[in-house]
C-alpha cells in the first residue's frame, strides 16, 4: 500500500474513532426535563424554581428564585442554597445562596456559564442549611 | 466572601479533579498535541510542559484578579467570549496544522497554505518554527484564554470572593490543582511520541488535525448560536 493510501486510511479511521465518540457520547438526558422558560417555572416536591430573565440565557445575571408550597419544609429564618450542576460535564458547582424575601419565598442572584462543548443540560438541586437536598430540576439554556 | 484557606483548598481540589475529568478531554488534545513534536530546539517535554502550565495559571490568576476586583464575572469575561471562540476556532486551525505536520501530510497541503496564508497560517508557521523553549510560555498564557466551562464556574466563585487578591488566589489555586493532569497528558504524549514509529505515530498526528477540527467547529458554532 502507498504511503499516500495509508495515511488516507489512518485519517478515515480516525475520523470514524472520533465520530462515535461524538455522537455516543452520553447526554445524560432525563425524560424530566422542565421548561425553565415557562411562566411560573418548574415545580417538583412541593418547590418551585424559577429563573429570570426569560428566556433564559447563559452568561449573564439571572435571578433565581424557589417557592416552597410548605414554609415548614425548612427551620424557620434560615437561607437556602442552590447548587448548579451539568451532568455528564465536569463543570464544578456553582453554589448561590437564596435568601429568604418572604414567607417560603427565597431569591438569590448568580450566572450559568456556557460549556463550550455545546451541552446545554442544566441541574439545580435546592438545599437547606444543613446541605440536605429538597429537590432538583433538570433545564436547559441557550 | 472572604477567601480563606478552606476556599483555597477546595478551589485547588476542583482544578485537580476537573483537570482529571475536565481539563484531559477539553485542553488534553492541545497540550498533547504540542508535546508530540519532534522537533529540535523545542526544549525538554518537561521544560515545554511546564512552560505551558506557568503560563496557563498566570492567566487565570489575571483573570481572577480582574473578576475579583470588579466583583463581577459578567462584566470580564461576557465581553470577551466572542474573542475567546475565535481563539479555539484558531487553536483548532493550529491542531490542524501541526497534525498534519505529525502525520506528513503537511507536504501536500503545502500548496494550499501558500496559496491561502491567512495570518492564522502565518502565525502557526512563525510559531512553530521558533527554536525558543519560551514560545510553550506564550501559548499558555494566550490559551489559558480558552473558553472553558470549568474556568467560568470557578470565575463566578472568585468574582465574589471580594478583591483583586482573594480572586486572583482563588483562581491560582484552581490553575495549580489543574496542573497535575495537564502535566500528565504532556509527559505521556511526549513519551508516547517518542516510542511510537511510523504509522502509530502519523496516526496520532491524524488524530490531533480532526481534534483540531473539533476546535474549529466549536469555536464557529459559537457564532452560528449551534
Amino acid at each position: 500500500m502507498s504511503n499516500k493510501k495509508q495515511t488516507s486510511l489512518i485519517f478515515a479511521v480516525a475520523f470514524v474513532l472520533i465520530a462515535l465518540v461524538i455522537v455516543l457520547y452520553p447526554s445524560h438526558r432525563s425524560q424530566d426535563i422542565c421548561d425553565i422558560n415557562r411562566e411560573g417555572g418548574c415545580t417538583i416536591k412541593g418547590i418551585t424554581f424559577s429563573i429570570d430573565p426569560r428566556p433564559v440565557t447563559a452568561m449573564r445575571e439571572n435571578v433565581f428564585r424557589a417557592r416552597l408550597e410548605d414554609p415548614s419544609m425548612v427551620p424557620e429564618g434560615t437561607d437556602l442554597a442552590l447548587h448548579l450542576t451539568m451532568p455528564g460535564m465536569e463543570m464544578g458547582i456553582n453554589r448561590m445562596r437564596l435568601k429568604k424575601i418572604g414567607p417560603g419565598r427565597y431569591s438569590g442572584k448568580g450566572v450559568i456559564p456556557r460549556c463550550p462543548s455545546g451541552q446545554k443540560l442544566w441541574r439545580a438541586a435546592i438545599l437547606d442549611i444543613s446541605a440536605r437536598e429538597l429537590a432538583s430540576f433538570h433545564f436547559e439554556v441557550e | 466572601m472572604t477567601t480563606g484557606l478552606s476556599e483555597l483548598a477546595l478551589s485547588a481540589l476542583a482544578g485537580l479533579l476537573g483537570g482529571l475529568g475536565h481539563c484531559s478531554g477539553m485542553c488534553g488534545p492541545v497540550v498533547a498535541a504540542f508535546n508530540m513534536r519532534k522537533e529540535e530546539g523545542a526544549g525538554a517535554p518537561l521544560s515545554s510542559t511546564l512552560l505551558y502550565n506557568a503560563g496557563r495559571v498566570a492567566t487565570y490568576t489575571l483573570l481572577g484578579a480582574l473578576v475579583g476586583g470588579l466583583g463581577s464575572f459578567v462584566t470580564v469575561v461576557a465581553p470577551m467570549e466572542g474573542a475567546q471562540y475565535a481563539l479555539m476556532s484558531a487553536t483548532g486551525a493550529l491542531m490542524v496544522f501541526m497534525g498534519l505536520s505529525i502525520a506528513g501530510a503537511l507536504g501536500r497541503a503545502a500548496g494550499f497554505i501558500e496559496k491561502h496564508n491567512t495570518m492564522v497560517i502565518g502565525a502557526a508557521r512563525t510559531l512553530l518554527s521558533s527554536r525558543s523553549p519560551l514560545k510553550f510560555l506564550a501559548l499558555g498564557l494566550v490559551l489559558g484564554f480558552l473558553p472553558c466551562g470549568l474556568s467560568y464556574t470557578m470565575l463566578i466563585g472568585a468574582a465574589g470572593a471580594g478583591g483583586i487578591l482573594p480572586g486572583a488566589l482563588r483562581m491560582l489555586s484552581f490553575g495549580l490543582g489543574t496542573v497535575p493532569a495537564m502535566f500528565l497528558i504532556g509527559m505521556l504524549a511526549g513519551g508516547a511520541s517518542n516510542l511510537m514509529r511510523g504509522r502509530l505515530y502519523r496516526a496520532g498526528g491524524a488524530v490531533v488535525a480532526l481534534m483540531g477540527i473539533v476546535y474549529i467547529y466549536r469555536g464557529l458554532a459559537f457564532y452560528a448560536g449551534l
